[in-house]
Parts: C-alpha cells; structure tokens; sequence
C-alpha cells in the first residue's frame, strides 16, 4: 500500500479497527505517523487540560452509595429510586427509628425519610387550630376558599373552580381536601405506574421543607407535587400538572382576620394579587434577560415558587461573569430570586462559527460531486455546510425561547395582563420572530443552490400567536435535522436524492410557521 | 464473576465519569451524582436479567446522555466546563504543571470555538471512547462523529502547535 491512509482510517487504527494490511502503512510511512500523533496529541493536550483545571473543582456532592445499597433500596421498591439517594446513616435511622425520634433528629436524618414515610406522617398530624383558607392559583387567577369542604359533590358557583372540581374528580383525587397528605396518599396509591422523589429545600430566613413529588406517565393527573413542613410535616402548597392543562398551584391562605372571627369564609373568592408574584413579574424577567441575550441558549430557568411570592431564577452552570451580568441585570426587579449552581458548566457569549474545514462524511462520490458543483467547489460546500449548521442550531434555540414565552403566557393569562404587559409581551415576541427570521434568511441564502426560485411558503393561520409557536419549533427541529443529516451525515445515493427535495418543502414550512407568527405579532 | 461483581467493579472504574460527563451537560451536581448512580443501577438490573450488553461502557453513557435530554426535557448544549476558574496555584502533579497559562488560553478559545456537537464527541473520545460508541451514544451516524471529532482535533492542533 503506497497511497496515505485518510483521517477515517488512522481513526480506525486507534480504535483498533484497521485491517492488518492498512496498518502495516503506518510503520513505514512518516507523513501518516505523524499526523497520528498529532491527532493523539490533541486528544491528551485535552484531556490534561481538562482534568487539571476541572478535577479539584467537581468533586461528587456526597459519598458514593454502593453497588450493593442501590440495589437493596431498589428491591425495596416498585422501581429505580437511585434518584432519592440516602446516606448510609438513613438507613440505620430508618430501619430502627419511631417517629418521635424522626421528629427530633430531623436534621440529621433529613435526607432519610422516603416519601411513603413522609405522607404517611403527614396524614396523622392533628391540626388544632381553626379553619383554614387556600389560596388555588392558576390560568392567572387566584381563588381562596376553606381547605377543607364539607361535600365535594355540590358544583362551584365560580366556573374556574367548577373545571378544576371537575378535573379533581376525573383524576379521582380529593376536591374536599387537596392539601393534605391523606389525599396526596389516596391519589398515589392508586397509581398502577408512579415514580417518587423527595427533596429538601432550605431557605434562608424560611422553615425548612420537605417536597415530596409524585409523577404519573398516564391519566388525568400527570405529577403532584407536596410540601411539607419539615418542623411538623404540615402541607403548606402543592402544585398540580394535570395533561394538557397550565399548573395548579395550591397554597396556605392568611387566616381570617381577627375583627371578623364569626365571619365564615366564602365559597371562593379572589385573592387581590398585588402582595403575590404573578405572571407580570415573569414577564419581567424574561425582558430583562432577553435584553442581555441571556433568555436564548443559556440554561436559565424562570418561575414562580409555590406560594408565589418570589420569581426564582436559576442558573445552571454559568461563569461567574455570566452570573454577575445576570445579577446585574435583575437587580432593579422585585420579588425575585437568584439560584445559581456552582457545580456545572460555563455558557457565554454567543459561540462564533468554527473556521471552514474540508468535509469528509460518508457521503456518496456522486452526490458530493452534485452538491459541490451546485454549491461552486469543494470550499465553498465546507463553507456553506459551517454556516448552515451553525444558522440552524441557533435558529432552534431562538425557536425555544418563543415557545418558553409562548408556554409562560398562553391567551388567557396575556389577555388578563395591562395594556402595558402585553405590549411588552408583543415586543418580546416580535424580536424572537424578527431574529428567527434574520437567521431564516441567512440559512436559505446559504442554502440557495439546493433550492428552488420561490420558497413562499402558504401561510398557516392561528387563532393567537401562542398557537402557532409549536409548529414553528416541530419545523425548525425538523429542519435542523435534515440539514445535519444532510450535510454531515452517511447515506446512500437515493436517501440523499431524497433529503435534497425535502430541503425546500421544510424550509417552506418552517417560512409558513415564522410567516404565521409575523401576521399574529403583527 | 457474578453479575453483581462485575458491575460493582465498573461501577468503582466508571462512576466519577459518568458523573463528569453529566455534568458537561449542565446538569447541577447533586442531580449528576442520582443520575449516574441511577444509570449503574440500570445497568445491573438489565445484566441480572441475563440481557447481553456487549459494551457495558458504551451503554452507560448512552443512557447518561439520554438522561440528561430528559433533565432539561429539551436539546440541551454541551458545553464546556468553567475551566477558566480552574486553580490559581499550580498543581503538584508534574504532568499538569507543563500545562502553562498560555497553551490553556489558547487551548480554551480553540475549544469555544467549537460547536456544542464537536465538543460532546471531544470530550467522549477522551473518555476513550470508539467512533462507533461516540455515534451511538449520541444518536448519529459513526461518520458524522468522526467528522465532528475530526474537526475539533484540528482545531486544538492548530491551537497546541501555536
């Protein structure tokens, strides 16, 4: 063999892959040795410097539980419960401890209680004291009535608690109580698939709390979520995803107050929100990041926290930079909370494009040829190819970060909002469009030789914007897809035949999606 | 050797892996540690049942990644570690000692020059990791992890050779 061997193949010499003969080059060819080295030198420059700068910055939280613990506690349950992991110290605790002695090594052994323990508990509390209001938040209202109803047959009067009565009684879990753990209990038990986990959430200033989540892959009901609190395992707010349907939240309500104590509680009643967080203040939010480009690409969460007094903003793995900016950036804001986790990854400025390298999938000769000649050379297909997959994949992330607002502020919630909100939310919305449409340009500009004169794409009507956004990001996803298998991928000569029509009509529907957001935003 | 052995045995080898590579995906490091734990776990039930996995190692960061898609519910990027935070005092470790400021700064901007696809296939194949289970970890065609791997070798050679 006299002729290099290709990158492909000193790959397959590492992994062990290369025939004989093929290796056989390599012990007498010093253009191809080197080129291995150098491709094993890259690879160990990485990986020392990765582990001397990432090592002594992330170590495990906790000990490792053992091989033979994780199955001990897997046998003792239904399914995998790895996620709830317990110190060795639970175990002993659990296995001998009355609830007494639970009560009062709560600290240490907070981490041990499982979330059967927990309800169980929590249902034999006695609550001595009178009746209790809850506050149900959801679709943007707030509705306050006694925690505990005599019958939970009767109809609301209030149509918003008719449909959750309704959807309580679907999901067969209690409408007279929702904020116990007896209910919780009820409801779990009767689950035929469920999967558990438990949490502690420590606040600053606050009790601590236990969380105890239940979630179900089928029925009406698809995850409830119960905190108690940790002093005497008291339910103080719960929140509910019932399928297809915004969160319910559930809270403890102020009492009654003292200047009416015969004065009994309505039915229900609205709760004046302006002491809560509500979605005004997400919008906020989302509008301070989207001016700091931080609500696209950077793994930042917005909500509210249960009792809906605070917007919590977590980061997760941002540089000390980014999460300074970000701080900065809130700082104005009420009521909101920062939770940054220190133990991940850095996101920054927008990534530049890679520099043009010379392409060499699995493409077959004959279509590269086709591609190459349609594109002007072998070049200007690498470029192209960076450009698009680079333009695709920020496509999809914008696409995202229309669908968190779309999610955040489906109609009803932007219909209850002030005139000024909703222009806030519509400019919001406006400048993700206005950027997926500058990125839709470039990426069909890029794309021109693989489509045809017009892409004008019929335009797909919707009752709200908020409607339209799914089919935009299933579009971009779809596209980002093709263009990656496409461009970078291995097939034979029919599938790419194939892919190179199915450019023009994704990109048509992804024009239509965007084209149907631009007439609602407009 | 049983199965329980054999497992406990990768679960010792691979285990602070597993964990590092969760948390390239931005996965907060409590929940990195459940999930890798969970990912072993998984792996013992599927062998004690007298399933066949044929790359045991492979399989765990299959499903590690698959984990860390349903972590986020969403395509999450992969990005690099914050490894400009990284210890101001130089290591002992000879080794890492030769590593100077300046090859990691340029070591660091070839990297996030990178896209998030390069990177994953990257710091996979540090892992030692083949092209094959690079593909399937990740979901795409071996040659299209080769071409991703390849790409990012260049650039960090380009970046060590100055």
């Amino acid at each position: 063999m006299d002729r290099h061997l290709s990158d492909e193949q000193l790959a397959a010499f590492q992994d062990q892959d290369l025939p004989a003969g093929d290796a056989v080059h390599l012990e007498s060819c010093l253009h191809c040795a080197g080129r291995l080295r150098e491709m094993t030198g890259a690879l160990t420059a990485y990986s020392e410097y990765r582990d001397s700068a990432c090592a002594p910055l992330l170590p495990p939280p906790q000990s490792w539980t053992s091989l033979d613990t994780l199955i001990a506690r897997n046998a003792n349950g239904s399914r995998p419960k790895v996620h709830r992991w317990w110190p060795r110290i639970a175990l002993v605790a659990a296995a001998c401890a009355v609830i007494a002695a639970v009560f009062l090594n709560q600290r240490a052994q907070r981490q041990s209680v499982r979330a059967n323990d927990l309800l169980a508990r929590s249902a034999t509390m006695t609550v001595r004291e009178g009746p209790r209001l809850i506050s149900l938040r959801s679709g943007g209202r707030t509705l306050i009535r006694p925690a505990v109803l005599s019958t939970d047959i009767t109809p609301e009067i209030d149509p918003q608690a008719e449909r959750l009565r309704s959807l309580f009684f679907a999901a067969r879990y209690s409408w007279r109580d929702p904020l116990s753990a007896r209910s919780f209990r009820e409801w779990r038990s009767g689950l035929p698939d469920k999967r558990d986990s438990v949490s502690v959430i420590r606040r600053q200033g606050r009790d601590d709390s236990y969380r105890v989540q239940t979630d179900s892959p089928a029925g009406v009901l698809r995850s409830v979520s119960l905190t108690l609190r940790a002093a005497d395992l008291r339910p103080t707010d719960e929140t509910f995803a019932f399928a297809g349907e915004g969160p319910l939240d559930i809270a403890e309500a102020p009492a009654p107050t003292p200047q009416a104590p015969q004065a009994r509680p309505p039915a229900v009643r609205e709760l004046p929100t302006e002491t809560l967080a509500g979605p005004e203040d997400t919008l906020q939010v989302l509008a301070a990041l989207d001016a700091i480009g931080a609500d696209v690409g950077d793994p930042i969460d917005v909500s509210e926290d249960p009792a809906h007094r605070q917007i919590v903003v977590r980061g997760s793995g941002l540089t000390p930079e980014r999460r300074k900016l970000v701080a900065e950036a809130l700082k104005p804001l009420p009521r909101v909370v920062l939770e940054f986790d220190s133990g991940a990854s850095s996101t920054g400025a927008a990534q530049p494009p890679p520099p043009a390298e010379r392409f060499s999938s699995d493409i077959p000769a004959d279509f590269r040829r086709q591609l190459e000649d349609r594109f002007g050379g072998v070049v200007a297909l690498q470029q192209a190819t960076d450009r698009v997959l680079e333009t695709s994949a920020s496509l999809l992330a914008r696409a995202v970060a229309l669908q968190t607002l779309a999610l955040k502020f489906p109609p009803g919630i932007a219909d209850s909002m002030t005139d000024r909100d909703r222009a806030l939310l519509k400019k919001l919305q406006q400048h993700h469009v206005s950027e997926l449409r500058r990125l839709l340009v470039r990426m069909e500009t890029d794309l021109q030789p693989l489509l045809p004169a017009s892409t004008n794409g019929a335009q797909i009507p919707g009752a709200d914007w908020q409607s339209g956004v799914p089919a935009l990001v299933a579009s971009a996803r779809d596209t980002d897809n093709l263009l990656n298998h496409l461009l970078a991928g291995s097939y034979n000569q029919a599938s790419g035949q194939d892919m190179l029509q199915r450019v023009a009509s994704d990109i048509e529907r992804l024009d239509a999606a965007l084209g149907a957001q631009e007439q609602e935003g407009r | 050797m049983t199965v329980r052995e054999r497992v406990g045995q990768i679960y010792e080898a691979e285990r602070e892996h597993i964990y590092a590579y969760l948390l390239c995906f931005g996965v907060p490091a409590q929940r990195a540690q459940e999930l890798a734990q969970d990912s072993f776990l998984k792996l013992y039930i599927k062998m004690s049942k007298g399933e066949s996995i044929e790359n045991p190692r492979a399989w765990l960061y299959r499903v590690a990644h698959n984990s860390a898609l349903r972590f986020h519910r969403r395509e999450p990027a992969f990005e690099l570690l914050d490894l400009s935070a990284g210890p101001s005092e130089p290591a002992p470790d000879p080794e890492r000692a030769l590593i100077d400021g300046q090859r990691r700064s340029a070591l660091r901007n070839a990297m996030r020059d990178l896209s998030p696809r390069q990177r994953n296939c990257l710091e996979l194949r540090a892992r030692g990791l083949r092209h094959r289970e690079i593909a399937e970890v990740i979901g795409i065609s071996t040659s299209a992890a080769s071409e991703f791997l390849r790409r990012a070798l260049v650039r960090l050679k380009e970046a060590v050779n100055g």
